[in-house]
């Protein structure tokens, strides 16, 4: 006992400390998005929406509240990234010769599923909530007629209406290059930053990690002002959400990697280039088949934290819903019986 | 193969006035390695001896390619291989190095782990084959084909981290700690086995560690590093008989150092009324304020008077002092004796048969040969 308070303690307090601010800055941001779920709920007018594609933390409330009801929501996926930071644990037992204990391909199906289910629990609400609206809006001394609960809205605006197939669209263009190409750039930082590959390269960290210590608002800001002007346009593009995302989930995939290349000891790089491969042949051939696991992690949890077009699925399912209550978009049989 | 290939060369490695990786020298404003001046002999074994910190891994990596000196320059066979602009790559200076982690890959089997190096030598695959299990049958460490996967001990990594290095015929083989991670026994028995396979290789050999019994064991000549800076080179028996400062003294084997003042003659006055002659040959080094080394185990210790006396007027140095500690050894036995002037401490190592009790007035008796002046620091 006395060695954990003198020894273990000092040691673990810093790693503890880092982890409550990370933890309590987490829970204000919950009780922010329950803030926007309650404002949603009693205005439907999000002004939050407003933002509009350059919007990051401040999204509309209706997808924040929905993914927050939504038991698989943020948070696990939250969870699973830090979790995910055991991967370098799991490497530096593979490195010492005992089982994997956590096969990439096993994790990617287990999380791909959980992001399945939390997709298909938001587009259920959806459906619940237009099936109970399509039967709670009748003339007022009618008697109650069972019947006229239908999904008609709902498939109308999940199948037919253009924003809703332009957002399925761009769920699965923006997840999958934002994925990719986030794991790539923040283990690319990463190698350069932990071997020091030329003179400053260190200070690359501080880039990497800066949109974690940046209000999401700031960097919101931030980025409308950098591409709203020339030489490079891309405000009221998509491509200012691949941006944005990539931004900032760059922290996240970049501290993964860095832990990593930490746990791959610089001497097994060394030992393969003395004996005659170069610098690209020695991370194909043992850099990289020991990051694997590592990167396969990354990618998912990229997959999973960035899921920018499931925003904009929902932001679209939201926009819908909403053009449904204020009349812009009904099915013709609800049309008709309002009318 | 290696021997013949090596030995129609003239392969030196010579470093020039100052050699000092950028980053250490940009972080602590010092130079980690300065004013090392070295030339190695083709096939010669050389060791870079010294304290943690001192620069001898800093060394061996500016000599394999992996840092980059800001001053000086690095030559093998005339030809700069490491200079301020100048940097020939690892990969192209035919070089081995056997790392203090071993660095055996664990994604590979042992095979694998030593056919590495052979991809990149343009050799058949049946010939590069052969010359894998050729290597790994004289100390192959159970089935080459088995994944590494931690199954393999420490001993077992570190042969073969030797095979992986030597099965590329290297021009120079770099040994960083290799034995650091070894039980007391296995570093024993590795430390021999490293000396045969330099005999029978002939490969010039630079060894990097801060155990002077694995420098003195395998080396042909040991270089004393300190603070980044050469201190003494010489061969095993001239760096423990005849050191030239008293940091090399205290680090290789135990040592008696007394302070004294340097007389005319080769005499050195340790007190008002003890004087000492000291060895002939390092006098012209030294001046004024000196010291005076003499190891434990050149002592004659004796609780005779008469018979001290005698070894006296036969040009003995003669100590008087009490006796007070003795600790058995079992194949030797170290007492403390101590002198009344000067009021010092001398430590002296006796075989077994000659015991003394403690408390007893003994006499410590050293030849003038076994006195070696050296410079203090």
């Amino acid at each position: 006992m006395a060695d954990r308070l003198t020894v273990t303690m000092p040691l673990a307090l810093p790693a503890l400390i880092g982890g409550f601010i990370l933890a309590f800055l987490h829970s204000l941001s919950l009780v922010r998005r329950a803030g926007h779920f309650g404002l949603a709920g009693g205005n439907p007018h999000d002004h939050h929406a407003d933002l509009g594609a350059v919007s990051i933390s401040a999204a509309p409330g209706y997808r924040r509240g929905v993914f927050s009801a939504a038991a698989l929501g943020d948070d696990g996926i939250d969870r699973r990234a830090k979790e995910n930071s055991r991967a370098a644990r799991f490497q530096h037992r593979r490195r010492q010769g005992r089982p994997e204990a956590l096969d990439p391909l096993w994790l990617g199906a287990c999380t791909g599923a959980a992001s399945g289910a939390r997709h298909s629990v938001a587009v259920g609400l959806f459906a619940s909530l237009d099936f109970i609206e399509s039967g709670a809006v009748q003339r007022l001394g009618d008697a109650p007629d069972l019947g006229q609960f239908h999904l008609e809205e709902f498939f109308l605006r999940l199948f037919e209406y253009g924003d809703t197939q332009r957002a399925i669209y761009n769920t699965f263009k923006l997840g999958i290059l934002t994925a990719t190409i986030g794991t790539l750039v923040a283990t690319l930082i990463a190698y350069i930053t932990n071997r020091n590959l030329f003179r400053g390269a260190r200070y690359l960290t501080f880039f990497a990690l800066a949109p974690l210590v940046i209000p999401g608002i700031v960097l919101a800001v931030g980025l409308f002002i950098a591409y709203t002007r020339p030489p490079l346009v891309l405000y009221g593009t998509i491509w200012i959400l691949f941006v944005a995302y990539l931004t900032k989930e760059m922290p996240i995939g970049f501290s993964q990697a860095e832990s990593t290349f930490k746990s791959i000891h610089p001497e097994l790089e060394d030992a393969s280039r003395i004996i005659g491969a170069n610098r690209l042949l020695s991370l194909k051939d043992v850099t990289v088949p020991l990051a694997r696991v590592g990167a396969d992690r990354r990618l998912v949890v990229h997959l999973h934290r960035g899921d920018p077009g499931a925003q904009r699925l929902d932001s679209a399912l939201c926009a819908s819903l909403k053009g449904g209550l204020r009349g812009d978009l009904r099915s013709p049989r609800r049309k008709g019986r309002s009318g | 193969m290696v021997r013949g290939a090596r030995r129609g060369g003239d392969e030196r490695v010579a470093h020039g006035n100052r050699l000092a990786p950028r980053t250490d020298e940009k972080f602590t404003g010092m130079a980690a390695v300065d004013d090392l001046r070295l030339e190695i002999k083709d096939g010669e074994f050389v060791s870079l001896l010294g304290p943690s910190g001192c620069g001898k891994t800093t060394t061996l990596r500016l000599v394999a390619g992996f840092l980059q000196p800001d001053a000086g320059e690095i030559r093998v066979n005339d030809k700069i291989i490491s200079s301020a602009s100048t940097l020939i790559p690892p990969e192209r200076r035919n070089m081995s190095m056997i790392f203090q982690s071993y660095a055996i890959w664990p994604h590979m089997t042992v095979f694998q782990n030593v056919a590495y190096g052979l991809k990149f030598k343009k050799l058949s695959r049946q010939e590069a084959d052969q010359k894998v299990v050729k290597l790994l049958a004289r100390g192959a460490p159970g089935k080459p084909e088995r994944p590494l996967s931690g199954e393999l001990s420490g001993g077992q990594q570190q042969r073969v981290a030797l095979a992986r290095a030597l099965v590329v015929e290297p021009h120079i083989l770099l040994l960083d700690e290799p034995l650091s991670n070894l039980d007391a026994n296995l570093r024993e028995e590795m430390r021999f086995e490293i000396r045969r396979l330099h005999e029978e290789f002939g490969i010039t050999t630079i060894y990097v560690t801060h155990d002077q019994a694995e420098a003195m064991v395998t080396s042909d000549r040991i270089v004393v590093l300190n603070k980044g800076r050469m201190v003494q080179v010489g061969t095993p028996s001239e760096i423990f008989d005849q050191p030239r400062t008293r940091f090399v003294a205290e680090f290789i084997g135990k040592t008696n150092i007394l302070s004294g003042q340097l007389q005319d003659g080769n005499v050195v006055s340790l007190a008002p009324d003890l004087q000492i002659r000291v060895a002939d040959g390092s006098l012209q080094l030294h001046r004024e304020r000196s010291s005076v080394c003499i190891r434990p185990h050149n002592f004659l210790l004796t609780a005779d008077e008469s018979e001290a006396r005698a070894l006296a007027s036969k040009g003995f140095n003669l100590f008087s002092g009490v006796l007070e500690r003795r600790i058995y050894f079992g194949d030797s036995v170290d007492y403390t004796v101590t002198l009344a002037l000067p009021p010092v401490s001398l430590r002296v190592v006796t075989p077994p048969s000659r015991q003394f009790d403690k408390g007893q007035r003994v006499f410590a008796l050293a030849h003038p040969d076994q006195c070696v002046l050296v410079r203090d620091d």
